[in-house]
């Protein structure tokens, strides 16, 4: 666990180097935060939003998530079981969401968090999308930041991965289009002043091979210059902070607003629905780094 | 959970040679209200509550005084230039419209 | 842009005048569109009132301030400007302020940093604003003679796509 850890560390250390980042001794937490220039979402943004993304609103917000995992809840905290540091947690977070063998279904880290807090510390579930779920959520996905997204696709998940597609690919709603046909058809291109994210790992990674099969196209061209692909994955860098929110928000939030603005049915936080679309999102950024809390506008 | 107001993150850059002049960049976490917007449930007026005014000091001298309205953004951030003569504190102070006043320190190292 | 700018207006004639540079400006440069520099007159004399009541009377000379921030910002909400005034920051000539005012703001005023020299190394300085719709951006600056320095730039805000 010690080598794991420090091999975390080092990543986190190389990150920040060329952000001259200084912390007050009270604040040493050798956590490793959102790191933009290893974001590809970000490549459409003005030089003047990338810009900003280097020392984004949610600088220091995984101090206050790390506050919440030490709390005291009668006696005990998060760190009681999972150590001050969160460091029996590092790389837990790039499997979710996982499959859960009692529910026979995959669970979020919200769903995690809820049931240690209900089941083996005998308090209160935490409020979905509040303050404190969202930061603890946060907190605990940033402990992996820099390991790659891992989320199991065969066995028991294949077939709530497989769910999962069917609801991104479905029609749904009183616009009648499915999560594709923004986010593969139409990915890449501008509604007003943002741009349309494709959730898939093609990121820096696969850059040429991704663009070769672009048509020759000022899009093509453009793509190149900013050594971005158009993948820029989705559940490595979710929690985010979004600047039109202005707080953090986790993917659910970010699946029910969609739902919603296509005028379609919203269900609730973390239900199956949810679950296995963030499970389908999550299979098809595979192997992107994590990177939480993300920034976007 | 709270809005953490009173937090603060001042990042400057590591190898600073005496004589240097140097970004100094700050994020204060405040919710910066306006006065001007409403609560859409209730459909009251949210009251203003944002930082007024922010005091740097290095070296226990004052470098620079910013006079903030309602229009900076939640969660400010500013920059500016320093000169870094040799080692000292950089502090920030902050006051915002309710009277609170919250300040942050730094160690400014020189090599 | 501010070639174009560098003949001193009086403030109480500025935004006739700026009116009438901006039209110069975009035939000149193609960078601001003229009716993007009108300003309906109720924010006229707010302007002047909050840029006489921070940056004192006088005369604006629109040159030597540059404003770096996006053309379309991609959220209102939060937009990044920085204010570079090129000006010695000498003991005996400095910048003293450097104000930033959005002209269709409710509240114009943004924000001013007072600056000192010495220890202020340059006139540089950045923030991010709240910009309630497309605007121009002012940035003033003031010298320690009390020569004011101005830059203008627009900025175009949408609404976030998709309204979520």
């Amino acid at each position: 666990m010690k080598t794991r850890r420090s091999n975390v560390l080092l990543q986190g250390v190389l990150g920040l180097a060329a952000l001259a980042f200084v912390a007050s001794p009270a604040m040493a937490l050798d956590l490793k935060g959102y790191d933009a220039n290893k974001d590809p979402g970000l490549y459409k943004y003005s030089e003047n939003f990338r810009g900003m993304a280097e020392f984004p609103p949610s600088d220091g917000m995984l101090e206050d998530g790390k506050a919440l995992f030490n709390k005291d809840r009668s006696g005990q905290s998060c760190a009681t079981c999972h150590g001050e540091d969160g460091e029996k947690l590092v790389g837990a977070s790039t499997h979710y969401p996982k499959y859960d063998e009692k529910l026979g279904k995959p669970k979020l880290i919200q769903h995690q968090i809820n049931s240690c807090l209900t089941e083996r510390m005998g308090q209160e579930a935490l409020k979905w999308e509040k303050g404190e779920q969202v930061m603890l959520t946060t907190y605990v996905k940033a402990l992996s930041n820099g390991m790659p997204l891992s989320i199991q696709t065969d066995g028991p998940m294949a077939k709530f991965i497989e769910l999962g597609k069917k609801a991104y690919d479905e029609r749904i709603g009183h616009f009648d289009i499915a999560c594709k046909h923004c986010h593969n058809t139409a990915a890449g291109t501008n509604i007003r002043a943002e741009y349309m994210s494709a959730p898939d790992n093609t990121g820096y990674a696969n850059l040429e091979a991704v663009v070769a099969k672009l048509p020759a196209n000022p899009e093509r061209e453009r793509r190149l210059a900013a050594g971005a692909a158009i993948g820029s994955g989705s559940v490595d860098h979710w929690p985010i902070y979004r600047t039109k929110w202005g707080k953090l928000a986790t993917m659910q939030r970010r699946l029910r607003t969609c739902n919603k603005n296509v005028r379609a049915v919203v269900h609730d936080y973390g239900s199956d629905y949810y679950v296995n679309l963030e499970a389908y999102l999550g299979s098809i950024s595979n192997g992107m780094e994590m990177n939480v809390p993300g920034f976007r506008p | 959970m709270s809005s953490g107001i009173g937090k603060a993150k001042i990042r400057i850059p590591r190898s600073i040679q005496a004589g240097d002049t140097v970004e100094v960049k700050a994020l204060i976490r405040h919710p910066m209200e306006t006065g001007l917007r409403k609560n859409k449930k209730t459909k009251e007026k949210i009251p203003a509550h944002y930082i007024d005014e922010v005091t740097v000091e290095f070296r226990n001298e004052t470098v620079l005084v910013a006079d903030w309205g309602a229009a900076v953004a939640k969660d400010p951030f500013f920059s500016f230039f320093l000169q870094v003569d040799g080692p000292g504190v950089l502090k920030i102070t902050w006051k915002d419209n309710k009277g609170e006043v919250y300040s942050k320190t730094t160690e400014v190292t020189v090599k | 842009m501010s070639n174009v700018m560098d003949k001193p207006v009086s403030r109480r004639g500025l935004f006739s005048t700026v009116g009438r540079l901006g039209v110069t400006a975009a035939l000149a440069g193609g960078v601001m569109s003229p009716t993007g520099v009108a300003v309906a007159s109720g924010h006229e004399e707010k302007l002047n009132k909050s840029v006489e009541r921070y940056m004192g009377a006088g005369e604006v000379t629109y040159e030597k301030v540059t404003i770096d921030a996006p053309i379309i910002a991609e959220n209102g909400r939060v937009v990044p400007v920085k204010v570079t005034v090129d000006h010695p920051m000498t003991d005996d000539d400095f910048i003293e302020s450097v104000g930033i005012f959005v002209d269709k703001n409710p509240i114009p005023f943004a924000a001013r940093f007072r600056l000192k020299p010495g220890q202020a190394g340059k006139a540089v300085v950045a923030t991010r604003l709240k910009i309630g719709k497309s605007s121009n951006l002012r940035a003033i600056a003031r010298t320690n003679n009390g020569k004011l320095l101005g830059g203008l730039r627009e900025i175009k805000v949408t609404i976030g796509g998709c309204g979520g």
